[in-house]
């Protein structure tokens, strides 16, 4: 299974199937990143992408794709019937590939008990169908407590942040969790689609 | 151990949350509150055995036989079915046919016709499955307690006699928490309306079924284009109920 992340490999590991990777932004999932999610995937596995609803810039370049199923969250699938979503999860065929963008939306709508015990269901269907999922979030969106309830049902946590240098934007990028360990930040940058890295200059 | 070939309720999720279907024979209660589909649940029962070339009764002491009929021509269930038998004993039926020419206020009096009248049906047609929708309509009728106790017994009996498996419905009323049903029937199920964000969904529990394991929890379920779907695999994610 590839996903972009591939230039991560190195530092994540082999992503298998049955695991969970976490992907703490702050905002912006760039539409090539999906659109390269799309190609690099198309033919190899089944691909569900869920996208909240009101987010224009996500759900429009996966509106096009062929062989993609696209769930707005708020709109194909209710909130306050998270068990669609996770019905139509389990009729997904092994290997299959979930991309959800922004679940912390979710607390906007739930409460942390039932959200946690959808993330907790979510993770245990992706192990035992063995599909593979990739969440995405907004981290200004939640509480350190409540990202730990994402970052604990994880197999892969990856951490991105901005930071404000000599008036230029660098965005930085570190493997919080995986089996392989974690490490120290990275420069990031993301072309096509594709995540290039840099240790950071002396 | 029970080696008795369970009885699929026509609702697949619900057979999971009780392992595969009603144990035969027995008197299982269905509550809930007006919407939640427990007339649905009764007839879908019902169809199941039809479908199954089983003759089955269905009894209704509140919706005309005609009305019910209509509203679950919607679901592609077809009552005129001759292995369908019905009894309309609503009080305000024209076409009562244990109660014709009694009036609402005289419906408890004839309460004495009301058994015999059902194990008419049960012996003429060798009924396995009988739906009874609702006993409220019976309780709310007969004011002495002990009576209508008298009479659910009585019920409960000839359908044991007869060996046809039975699904009750009862409202879920606010004057009593549980009745005399709760713990006569050898299996209870609750439709429940559950608050989640303001919205109202619908969760199914089986909070009591004799002689075998069977789900505790709620799962949600939902009225489709054939009927009551429930989803037994999955949680309604709400802590609390209404």
């Amino acid at each position: 299974m590839e996903i972009p992340l591939s230039q991560l490999g190195n530092l994540l590991g082999p992503i298998s199937e049955g695991d969970v990777v976490l992907v703490e932004t702050e905002g912006e999932v760039t539409a090539d990143f999906l659109l390269r999610t799309v190609e690099e995937n198309r033919g190899k596995a089944q691909l569900l992408f869920v996208v909240p609803k009101g987010a224009p810039e996500v759900r429009n370049p996966l509106k096009s794709q062929k062989d993609v199923q696209l769930l707005i969250l708020g709109k194909d699938i209710d909130t306050d019937r998270l068990y669609e979503l996770l019905r139509t999860i389990r009729n997904l065929s092994e290997g299959a590939l979930i991309v959800t963008i922004r679940l912390d939306s979710l607390f906007l709508k739930r409460d942390e008990k039932s959200v946690y015990l959808f993330l907790e269901d979510l993770a245990s269907l992706v192990q035992e169908k063995n599909l593979i999922l990739l969440m995405t979030i907004d981290k200004r969106n939640v509480s350190s407590r409540q990202m730990a309830m994402f970052e604990n049902l994880s197999t892969h946590v990856v951490d991105t942040m901005e930071r404000i240098t000599d008036s230029r934007v660098v965005h930085l990028l570190r493997v919080k969790k995986s089996p392989k360990g974690s490490t120290g930040f990275y420069t990031m940058n993301v072309k096509d689609g594709k995540i290039i890295l840099q240790k950071p200059g002396p | 151990m029970d080696v008795k070939k369970r009885i699929p309720t026509g609702v697949p999720g619900l057979d999971k949350m009780i392992h595969d279907g009603l144990i035969p024979g027995r008197v299982y209660l269905v509550k809930g509150g007006p919407g939640l589909g427990k007339t649905t649940l009764a007839i879908q029962f019902l169809m199941e055995g039809v479908r199954n070339g089983e003759d089955v009764l269905y009894i209704t002491l509140e919706e005309s036989l005609e009305m019910v009929h209509e509203d679950m021509k919607s679901f592609g269930f077809d009552l005129k079915n001759p292995k369908f038998h019905g009894i309309d004993a609503t009080p305000v039926s024209r076409k009562t046919y244990l109660f014709e020419d009694i009036h609402y206020a005289e419906f408890a009096e004839s309460l004495e016709k009301f058994i015999p009248a059902v194990e008419k049906r049960l012996k003429e047609y060798q009924i396995s499955r009988v739906a009874v929708d609702p006993i409220t309509m019976l309780r709310l009728t007969v004011n002495d307690e002990l009576t209508y106790r008298r009479l659910f017994i009585d019920l409960i009996k000839l359908f044991a006699d007869y060996e046809a498996t039975v699904v009750i419905t009862s409202d879920i009323g606010s004057s009593y928490s549980f009745g005399i049903e709760d713990y006569l029937t050898s299996g209870v199920i609750e439709l429940r309306r559950y608050d989640v964000g303001g919205k109202a969904l619908k969760g199914i529990r089986v909070t009591k079924f004799r002689g075998s394991p069977f789900d505790e929890d709620v799962r949600p379920y939902a009225f489709t284009d054939t009927g009551i779907e429930v989803y037994a695999s999955e949680r309604m994610y709400e802590k609390s109920t209404r």
